[in-house]
């Protein structure tokens, strides 16, 4: 048994001078995209990897997709032990070739899983790799250190096409421009990268990719089973994505009764119907994923979704489209790169980085947003999975990026109303009404799906007491027509306050902490606050009858290029006190200096919440 | 790798013409009518009408009717599954993987009340996809159309032979449930109930009826021992020209048939890669226990896990030793009890499931539920448990997932079983110094040491983040609640122990509060002791899967000028149910206050009844380590 026995002490000065821990090294990678005639590419990879021990060796199962565009045809897997000796061939036969789709989806893509199940660290693999595409949209991003743990000495990726091959690119964060040969029949365009260490674990996936040197590439023509399309600017892609699902818009007679009824109740009240019309299809349908063939890009024609009761994105989507369209209502189906927390598409640069769409209603001085593929939201709620991000809105010959609308911070509210009553021991009785609007309404989506037992595990997610338990809970959405969450526990805290003496303390602050709202990841010092919001917090302390109050702490305001803090605290006529406290927080992103100080700020309202309200016994 | 003689999957033996199924599936219809007052294909009205479950107005969706019926002359298995819709959540339950011969053996009806009239839509072909899971492996999923809030849901399918397992609970509320096995003559199999809901049974056929949804707690062990099913093992099949057999009617029987098999038993006198250093140890002239260390270290070094679980080796275990250097967990510990064997050391094989694998009956033997083996060395004074899977184990020491109650120890003609949960405690200790610095501020030393189980977790936190200056800056920096002046780690692997000291600072925080005349201090700084349970009511036993053992040792050395209020009182807490105990000491001497606190829970398993008194120790313990001690300015 090796014995080993580390002592180290340090002081803490040199906080971010330290790399992160290295669990592989490419020693080269290169990646060749061979386009010798237009709808033709070949992609070939060789990689060559020191796996350092056993958290690296995930970089040592290959795994890639195929479906009917993308055929992997061929997969050479050499293993070279820690002298350099071979010790192991494998091939494209000794790979897994697995499906697994979550229950609620189908799909042509299949995956090639190859464990090379050898585990003498170190060792060393040589991958070589082919696929081949008939027809592509795309060109895949490149972005060798793509996690924070892989060393990069060498990465290349070569563009080999004819001559008139079209492209566009855009070298980020320290990538050089490509060198660039021509022969008489192919360009060949290469981009390198020297050197990246391994570097620190981030909190935020995102903005660790976000600073990776990397290289966006797309064609400017493609075709696609019969279609052909083009991204010389967004119009043209966006002209394409609407003619491939154009007339896919039928209705059966039973739908054109109902809306033509919808017609003679509401008159020419366009938001109206657009609501209902939106309710109407949430009620018919649910979100189940079908993407075959060309089938990822253009939608199934509304008669079937009618039949089944059941699409995608763009299935629901062209649904609704239809119905308002037999309205003579415009709409226009959007593409966004969906989910709370996506990375912003590079918005100048016309290429497929869409992952979703959903369908806006334009209106004289506002538009609608309409998310099709939830049962429960309340219509046009866009809430965060949307918001607050460029998209390219799709229009006949007009397509165009727009900007989708952010929350203010007057609109993403959370109001705590709640009375608390200390018990002489120092346990208290909590109860809370809370109101959530805006983006604080996606909470609605958890109360309204997951089951009792993990709705239990997500309240008792939102306490921060060392030991309390939820005595009753309920939620109430009051009207389905808006985006309103009211929740109310009832909690028993044990040890809220601390009795000792004649004296007791309670916390100034006996809800959830202001920095419980932030993601901070305090290694690589960056913060994001995404969206901005306002948190109002009403709290009415009763004290046990034996004690009057001593001290109260002293009312604060903070104001900050962050935005707003305030408490105040207000004697009661009875035997209690009124706290009251409220945060208004801008958006932002703070990396280094300015974490240093956005965290500053949060140290200080800490110590605010913190304080002390001191109790006195009157015996 | 699937040993000869378990049973392949359902569908390579259901070679029978369509002809001969559909004849098969109308003298099910027969028998179900004859039954039932539920029938496929007929909803009542008043079900349709339902807005809510009664019993659970929570409920996103309920199981009306579900029946497996086998049918004893054709071995044919035909499930029929009713499904009332009650919320949109509730749709998920209108989406189905199952595995059938063809598509055809699948039917299903959507039924939606409108306007007052029942309407239908029919599961058509286009609405179920076949998918690939992976070699030649199917399966068919299954979107019923149609399906709206209210909605029924009808699925009836079939498929020669038994499914797995049947389930008389789900994760939503179960009506009536209803499972018929004919007596069978070309079918011999074995049903283990788990579960805590009533099953009524009457010669062959078994009912639940009103079955709460199932729902998962905290602190507990796989879901699976306690979700109300029957576990099916087949022993005997045969239809013409195929025959299958098991031999596990009795443990004795599995294991003598373990012991025989190719990938098992007979891999321990197949491994002549080992002798070598077999005899190099075994003419050692070391000790017992450094023999076994050494074999220990050579298995552990030579091949590593690979991450799967089987109680089997794979036909490539030579190569995966030798060459590879990883294999499966059966091939890592078959070979360590294979080199202890040939050194000499009495060493038996234990068999048993993991905890994501359920809980072995010991007199309901099954062979299928075995997934796991590792070394028992009993000799002499030696009395151990081996597996060399993780690096980071030592003899002695099972990795938390073969903590699952009991193993079964071969030693033919025979066995016995084993108490997994002996052995090594989840232990941390803490060491707090709090004293006065030169300004008079308060600062402390803490130390922590993690040990044995509370060390794996430790040092797998550790390896992720790779060296000690990274883990040190990572504990700086996330550290929010005080200021770390200072840190240091030391680490002794051969001895599974961590520890972590920290020099904080106190000034501002909640751990030390200056009102002026007196002082407050709470000295329990970084201590893990909690509540875990929050919720007052409990369904299932509390499983903390080893002991826990925490001690915390506090000084506080009283500033000049200031007097100590009172020493806090002594005090034992223990659970009535025993298992859980709590002390607190403090004494003073020069001007220091000394604290002792322990905490040990020694029962692995609380039942539910156990619980309110389980949770209230808790609480009696959390309220105790919040109290203050209280430091008086001397007056003048």
């Amino acid at each position: 048994m090796t014995k080993f026995l580390i002592t180290l002490t340090l002081l803490i000065c040199f906080i971010c001078d330290g790399k992160g821990k290295t669990s592989a090294v490419v020693e080269m990678w290169r990646t060749h995209l061979y386009i010798p005639a237009p709808d033709d590419l070949t992609i070939k990879e060789y990689m060559r990897i020191r796996i350092l021990d056993e958290t690296g060796y995930r970089f040592a199962i290959y795994q890639d997709y195929y479906n009917t565009f993308k055929k992997i045809k061929s997969l050479h897997y050499t293993i070279f032990d820690a002298s350099n000796k071979k010790v192991k061939r494998l091939s494209r036969i000794d790979a897994q070739d697995i499906m697994l789709n979550p229950s609620y989806e189908t799909a042509d893509a299949r995956s090639l899983y190859l464990d090379p199940q050898y585990r003498n660290f170190p060792f060393t693999i040589e991958i070589e790799v082919e696929s081949s595409y008939n027809g592509f949209i795309g060109l895949p991003l490149w972005i060798p250190r793509y996690t924070h743990d892989l060393e990069i000495i060498n990465a290349e990726m070569t563009l080999e096409c004819y001559r008139a091959f079209k492209y566009r690119a855009r070298e980020l964060n320290g990538v050089n421009p490509p060198a660039i040969s021509d022969n008489a029949k192919l360009q060949t365009v290469t981009w390198t990268l020297k050197n990246l260490p391994a570097i620190e674990k981030h909190t935020s996936h995102k903005a660790f990719v976000a600073e990776q040197p990397k290289v966006h590439l797309t064609p400017l023509s493609f075709s696609l089973e019969n279609t052909s399309g083009a991204f010389y600017d967004w119009a043209s892609f966006g002209e394409w994505y609407r003619v491939i699902n154009k007339d896919r818009n039928s209705l059966s007679t039973v739908t054109k009764t109902f809306l033509d009824g919808l017609w003679k109740e509401y008159g020419e009240d366009t938001v109206l119907i657009s609501k209902v019309v939106y309710q109407f299809m949430q009620s018919k349908t649910r979100y189940i994923s079908i993407q075959l063939g060309i089938g990822g890009y253009q939608t199934i024609p509304s008669d079937e979704v009618e039949r089944t009761g059941y699409g995608d994105c763009k299935a629901l989507t062209n649904y609704m489209g239809a119905m308002l369209e037999y309205l003579q209502i415009p709409s226009n189906h959007v593409l966004v790169q969906a989910g709370g927390d996506a990375p912003e598409i590079l918005h100048d640069f016309p290429s497929n980085q869409f992952n979703h769409v959903f369908l806006a209603v334009p209106l004289q001085g506002d538009t609608l947003w309409f998310e099709c593929t939830n049962q429960n939201l309340p219509p046009a709620y866009i809430g965060t999975f949307t918001d607050d991000r460029y998209a390219l809105w799709v229009d006949k010959t007009a397509s165009k990026i727009i900007r989708t609308p952010a929350y203010a911070s007057d609109e993403s509210i959370r109001t705590t109303i709640c009375d608390v009553q200390v018990h002489p021991q120092g346990d208290a009785e909590l109860k809370l009404k809370v109101t959530q609007k805006g983006m604080f309404y996606n909470e609605a989506m958890y109360y309204q799906n997951l089951a009792e037992d993990k709705i239990q595990r997500f309240n008792y997610s939102k306490f921060y007491y060392k030991d309390f338990s939820l005595n009753a809970f309920n939620y109430t959405i009051p009207d389905k027509n808006e985006a309103i969450l009211n929740l109310n526990f009832t909690l028993k805290v044990n040890i809220l306050a601390k009795a000792f003496g004649t004296k007791m303390l309670i916390p100034a602050n006996v809800l959830q902490p202001l920095e419980k709202s932030f993601q901070m990841d305090l290694l690589n010092k960056k913060t994001e606050i995404r969206r901005a919001f306002t948190l109002e917090d009403k709290v009415h302390i009763m004290f046990p009858e034996n004690y009057r109050i001593d001290i109260k702490p002293a009312d604060v305001i903070e104001s900050s290029e962050f935005g707003t803090f305030e408490m105040h605290f207000e004697t009661d006529y009875k035997n209690g006190l009124h706290v009251f406290r409220k945060a208004v927080i801008n958006k932002g992103f703070y990396s280094n200096e300015n974490f240093d100080r956005f965290y500053q700020n949060i140290k200080k309202i800490r110590d605010i919440e913190q304080s002390k309200i001191i109790l006195q016994s009157k015996t | 790798m699937i040993p000869s003689f378990i049973i392949p999957p359902m569908k390579k033996i259901a070679f029978v013409s369509k002809r001969h199924l559909i004849a098969f599936l109308l003298l099910s219809f027969i028998h179900a009518q004859a039954q039932d007052k539920i029938k496929y294909g007929r909803v009542p009205i008043e079900d349709l009408k339902m807005k809510t479950y009664a019993q659970d107005s929570t409920a996103h969706a309920v199981v009306l009717y579900d029946k497996g019926f086998l049918e004893g002359n054709t071995n044919l298995f035909t499930r029929h599954i009713r499904i009332k819709i009650l919320q949109s959540a509730g749709s998920s339950y209108a989406n189905f993987q199952i595995r059938t011969t063809s598509k055809s053996d699948i039917n299903g009806i959507t039924y939606n009340l409108e306007n007052g009239l029942v309407h239908e839509t029919p599961l058509t072909n286009d609405n179920i996809f076949k998918e690939e899971i992976i070699d030649g492996n199917y399966l068919y999923k299954i979107f019923f159309p149609g399906v709206k809030v209210g909605c029924i849901i009808d699925l009836r399918y079939f498929f020669y032979g038994l499914p797995r397992e049947w389930r008389f609970q789900e994760r939503i509320p179960v009506l009536y449930n209803e499972l018929v096995l004919d007596q069978t003559p070309n079918l011999l199999f074995k049903k283990t109930m788990f579960g805590t809901q009533v099953v009524s049974n009457k010669g062959n056929k078994w009912i639940a009826t009103n079955v709460p949804a199932f729902v998962e707690e905290p602190y507990m062990c796989h879901y699976s021992n306690y979700l109300t099913h029957f576990k099916i093992d087949i022993q005997e099949f045969s239809i013409p020209g195929r025959y299958y057999k098991e031999i596990s009617s009795t443990w004795e029987k599995i294991a003598s048939n373990l012991m025989d098999y190719k990938y098992f038993g007979v891999v321990l006198h197949n491994a002549p890669f080992l002798n070598e250093k077999a005899s190099e140890i075994k003419n050692s002239k070391q000790s017992l226990h450094r023999k076994t260390q050494a074999a220990y270290n050579y298995i552990q070094e030579n091949i590593k896990w690979n991450g799967w679980s089987t109680v089997f080796a794979t036909e490539g275990y030579w190569a995966n030793f030798k060459k590879n250097h990883a294999g499966n967990s059966a091939e890592v510990n078959l070979l360590l009890i294979a080199l202890l064997q040939k050194a000499g050391i009495t060493t038996y094989p234990v068999v048993m499931s993991t905890r994501d694998n359920g809980l072995l009956s010991p007199i309901s033997a099954s062979l299928t539920s075995l997934n796991y083996v590792v070394a028992y060395v009993k000799m002499d004074s030696l009395d151990l448990f081996l597996d060399a899977t993780d690096p980071e184990l030592v003899p002695g020491m099972l990795p938390v997932r073969c903590r699952n109650i009991s193993a079964y120890v071969i030693d033919l003609p025979a066995g016995w079983w084993l108490d997994t949960s002996l052995g090594k405690a989840n232990t941390r200790r803490q060491y707090i110094q709090v004293k006065p610095d030169i300004d008079g501020e308060f600062i402390a030393e803490v130390t922590n040491t993690h040990e044995d189980y509370n060390y794996l977790e430790w040092i797998k936190n550790f390896k992720e983040i790779g060296s000690e200056e990274a883990y040190i800056r990572s504990v700086t920096a996330n550290t929010t609640d005080l200021q770390i002046k200072n840190c240091s780690i030391s680490v002794d692997k051969a001895k599974l122990k961590a520890t972590e000291t920290r020099t904080v600072s106190l000034r501002n925080t909640d751990y030390v509060q200056d009102l002026g005349n007196e002082v407050i201090i709470n000295p329990f700084i970084f201590n893990d002791i909690a509540n875990p349970f929050k919720h007052a009511e409990r369904h299932y036993p509390v499983d903390f899967i080893f002991p826990q053992k925490r001690s915390i040792i506090v000084t506080i050395k009283v500033p000049d000028g200031y007097i100590l209020r009172k020493t806090p009182e002594d005090m034992v807490i223990t659970a009535d149910t025993g298992g859980a105990k709590f002390s607190f000491m403090s004494s003073i001497t020069n001007s220091v206050l000394s604290i002792r606190c322990n905490l040990q829970i020694d029962k692995q398993i609380f039942d539910e009844q156990e619980y309110p008194t389980l949770r209230n120790f808790f609480i009696e313990v959390n309220r105790k380590i919040s109290e203050s001690i209280q430091i008086d300015k001397k007056k003048t």
